[in-house]
């Protein structure tokens, strides 16, 4: 039986060839793909995001790396253009000279020099050539998310077509996904009612669920807080970006509010899965209540 | 697109009508690889083994002749009509392997007869040997003279009548019988039953009687396998022609083209000393080829792309590596079918493409036993730079040194086994591996092993629909006669180009969305 017309639903095919060729200029993607430059438009624009410590481009650079981290308790070492979350260190102090990651690894000032110069030697990079290292504020994560799963940064996807926000859906780390809010890893994806912030359903890989499967609280129902900045942040990114078709990933501090953290100009499409409607569907409905609009 | 399929069909039926191409052009060419294993054991004596080397020539095309005599002595030495191969030593010990081996390309030979034709008593010396008696075909021997009489063939003046009746006569009456010894026109007669030899020799003593000069001739029925059954049937002279005739087979005036020819006359296969405990075995392989010669009234028309093959292959390109670099937008097309209509992920886009096309020297099974192996050997590689954290570029020399090591080890196996299939390992895409595997190894470490292994699973499906769709006969021949196939690759890709629709396998990732399941329904 048909829930939903397979037609409603966006598929890779229709996702690049209606949306992210018309919508994303080729020449405008480094905009999102480097964090880097990311941030510095989002800084600009006055949009909240993570605060920037230090940034790496040269090898040289790295020399001052651990009397910058000196001055520092806890932060996260990151590549600007990585791939799929690759080579992002979340880190606290716990001694002199050891910090260790929310998994319990441990590392040593020159450890985490040498993998700075991994990240510059483009181990971790999107395309393999030469990237930055960055070093950004170490989230305080607010408590609707430390509730649901205290151990791993959750945040909230939202794609954003031309000025309107169409879906969204928060992603919930778990045991499985160790801790990193990939639906592919095992995290919870969870749909989320655009006008209340209300969440609708959610999934992981292995199909619906209602309960976050580590520390049994029910999702069901719960609203995100901030919900209506959320929005509003979405709405405004696309006047200070030229890609007409993006993802937004935002997290929650503790103390700051909702913080843009990325920006995908390529945004997966399991969001769909995760709200149990097709994203077409509701392009489409927005459109026709826009010329209606129009109309009258 | 229109326009491309448009041209595509115009040019097609111009080629047909005008230059007249025929349907024919695409069925593919059957050859067969022939091999004869010989095995013997000497005492230290001379060794004397002599066989017969096809002729080549008229219904029969031999090529890739090689005689592999090891410490024998080989020659090879016309006797008549014969081409002998004759393979010698003084003072061979012990046990010995020899071999000859060719390529043969036969034609099938049909003779459609007159109603009627004069029997023209050849009176030449040179027809005498094709009329004569010899120990094992009686051709005066009361016996056969009855028989001649029986069937109305002595004294009938119609050859055509004569070849008719001792045809059916053999045909029909003498069963088929299994035994391979030698056996002669008059047993054959007397037993009423005969293997090939003991048949055709009554046909021939039959025609002899009568005066229509016919000769026996020896070969082999070429199928793929190994056999060591050899085949004899016989040839008559009419009209000017010898007309093949089988009567153990049923094939009148006509033979097909899996006969293959290797000797004339009442001769034995092989002629050798002995006591060598000799044996023998012919292995034998079907391969079917493109065509790409074809003689043809279209003549110089440009569009006439036969031309062009001609002047590329008296340039000496070797048209087999162009039919296969021909084939690459196929498998192309093939890739892009899997990847946005199927919507299966594979090692690089054309990957599978490049790798099918190097599989057409090792056939697809030791291809694949050659690409895992060697990405498994990379993988390994791989595996162990990790601890050395190298530069991109440096790291995959030296995955693309050990690739290189992997190749030219399997192809030092496939020389010590004899396996003629790993030979060709070193003709594999060197480069293109050494990505795969770092491609490989980025997916294991980002999500998991499990997916990169999946994925290589499904390049190796790739490959094995791009090795069929590429190595097809019949699309090759199909592709060489009309290369404006290309065109319509060109439309259908710019149609797969702009296809929007939801990939198969999205159906499945959003199932729970487009499908009413009875536990989502019940829930909410």
């Amino acid at each position: 039986m048909i829930r939903t017309p397979p037609s409603y639903v966006l598929g890779i095919n229709a996702r690049n060839i209606d949306y992210i060729s018309v919508y994303n200029k080729k020449k405008d993607f480094p905009l999102v793909d480097n964090k880097l430059t990311t941030k510095r438009i989002l800084q600009k624009a006055g949009l909240p995001c993570p605060k920037l410590y230090h940034s790496y481009q040269w090898f040289w650079e790295l020399q001052q790396l651990p009397e910058h981290l000196s001055k520092l308790c806890n932060f996260v070492m990151k590549p600007a253009r990585g791939l799929a979350g690759g080579g992002i260190l979340v880190l606290q102090e716990q001694a002199p000279d050891n910090w260790q990651t929310p998994s319990g690894k441990s590392y040593s000032t020159k450890r985490l020099v040498a993998h700075g110069s991994d990240i510059l030697y483009g181990v971790h990079s999107i395309d393999n050539t030469t990237d930055t290292v960055l070093i950004e504020q170490k989230l305080n994560q607010h408590q609707f998310f430390n509730n649901l799963n205290p151990d791993g940064i959750s945040d909230i996807r939202v794609i954003v077509l031309d000025h309107t926000p169409m879906m969204a859906m928060c992603r919930i780390p778990t045991e499985e996904s160790d801790g990193k809010a990939n639906i592919s890893l095992g995290a919870i994806g969870a749909g989320i009612n655009m006008d209340t912030g209300e969440i609708i359903h959610a999934v992981t890989k292995k199909g619906s669920i209602d309960y976050h499967p580590d520390s049994k609280e029910c999702l069901i129902g719960r609203h995100i807080p901030f919900w209506q900045e959320i929005m509003a942040m979405s709405r405004r990114i696309q006047d200070y970006f030229p890609l007409g078709y993006l993802g937004v990933d935002i997290v929650l501090d503790k103390d700051q509010g909702p913080l843009i953290l990325e920006l995908n100009a390529r945004p997966g499409l399991e969001i769909q899965n995760a709200n149990r409607e097709g994203l077409k569907r509701r392009i489409e409905r927005h459109f026709t209540e826009a010329s209606l609009w129009v109309d009258l | 697109m229109g326009l491309l399929c448009a041209v595509f069909l115009i040019t097609v039926i111009y080629k047909i009508m005008v230059l007249g191409y025929h349907p024919r052009m695409v069925i593919p060419v059957v050859s067969y690889q022939v091999k004869l294993d010989m095995h013997m054991e000497g005492h230290g004596k001379e060794v004397n083994i002599r066989t017969f080397i096809p002729p080549s020539g008229g219904r029969q095309e031999i090529t890739q002749l090689q005689p592999v005599s090891g410490s024998f002595h080989y020659t090879s030495e016309q006797s008549g009509n014969n081409l002998g191969a004759r393979f010698y030593k003084s003072n061979a010990k012990g046990p010995h392997s020899l071999s000859l081996s060719y390529q043969a390309k036969n034609k099938t030979l049909s003779f459609a007869l007159p109603e009627s034709l004069s029997l023209s008593f050849e009176s030449l010396p040179e027809w005498t040997p094709y009329l004569r008696e010899t120990p094992l075909i009686q051709v005066r021997h009361p016996k056969v003279l009855a028989l001649a009489k029986r069937l109305g063939i002595s004294g009938n003046k119609n050859a055509v009548t004569i070849v008719r009746q001792a045809y059916l006569y053999v045909a029909d009456s003498i069963q088929n019988a299994g035994f391979s010894s030698r056996t002669s026109a008059l047993l054959a007669l007397q037993l009423g039953e005969a293997s090939c030899n003991g048949k055709s020799r009554l046909m021939v003593a039959l025609l002899r009687h009568a005066g229509i000069p016919a000769r026996l001739v020896g070969g082999l029925i070429m199928e793929s396998g190994s056999k060591t059954t050899t085949h004899q049937w016989l040839e008559a002279r009419l009209g000017g022609n010898w007309v093949p005739f089988c009567p153990l087979n049923h094939h009148y005036a006509e033979i097909p083209d899996r006969y293959l020819t290797l000797y004339y006359g009442d001769e034995a296969m092989f002629t050798r000393t002995a006591n060598i405990n000799f044996t023998y075995r012919y292995e034998m392989k079907k391969k079917m080829t493109a065509r790409t010669q074809q003689a043809n009234r279209g003549g110089v028309s440009w569009l006439n792309v036969l031309n062009l093959w001609e002047m590329f292959r008296q340039a000496g390109i070797p048209l087999d590596l162009l039919k296969v670099l021909l084939m690459i937008p196929l498998g192309a097309v093939v890739i892009i079918i899997f990847r946005n209509v199927i919507g299966i992920h594979t090692y690089g886009t054309f990957l599978p493409v490049l790798i099918a096309t190097s599989y057409r020297e090792t056939g697809l099974f030791w291809g694949h036993f050659i690409f895992v192996a060697v990405i498994i050997t990379g993988f390994a590689v791989r595996f162990l730079l990790e601890r050395f954290r190298l530069l991109h570029s440096p790291k995959l020399t030296i995955i693309l040194v050990s690739v290189i090591v992997a190749l030219l080890f399997i192809t030092v196996i496939g020389i010590l086994t004899g396996n003629k299939n790993l030979f060709a390992a070193s003709m594999f895409p060197l480069a293109i591996m050494a990505i795969t595997i770092e491609r490989f190894s980025i997916v294991a470490e980002s999500d998991g092993f499990k997916k990169a292994f999946i994925i290589f699973l499904w390049t190796l499906a790739v490959v094995t629909f791009c090795y069929i769709s590429m190595l097809s006969v019949l699309l090759q021949s199909v592709i060489m006669a009309f290369p404006e196939t290309l065109l319509l690759i060109i439309a259908v890709s710019i149609y797969l180009g702009s296809w929007n629709n939801l990939r198969l396998s999205e159906f499945i990732r959003f199932r729970k969305l487009i499908f009413e399941t009875a536990e989502g329904a019940g829930k909410r």
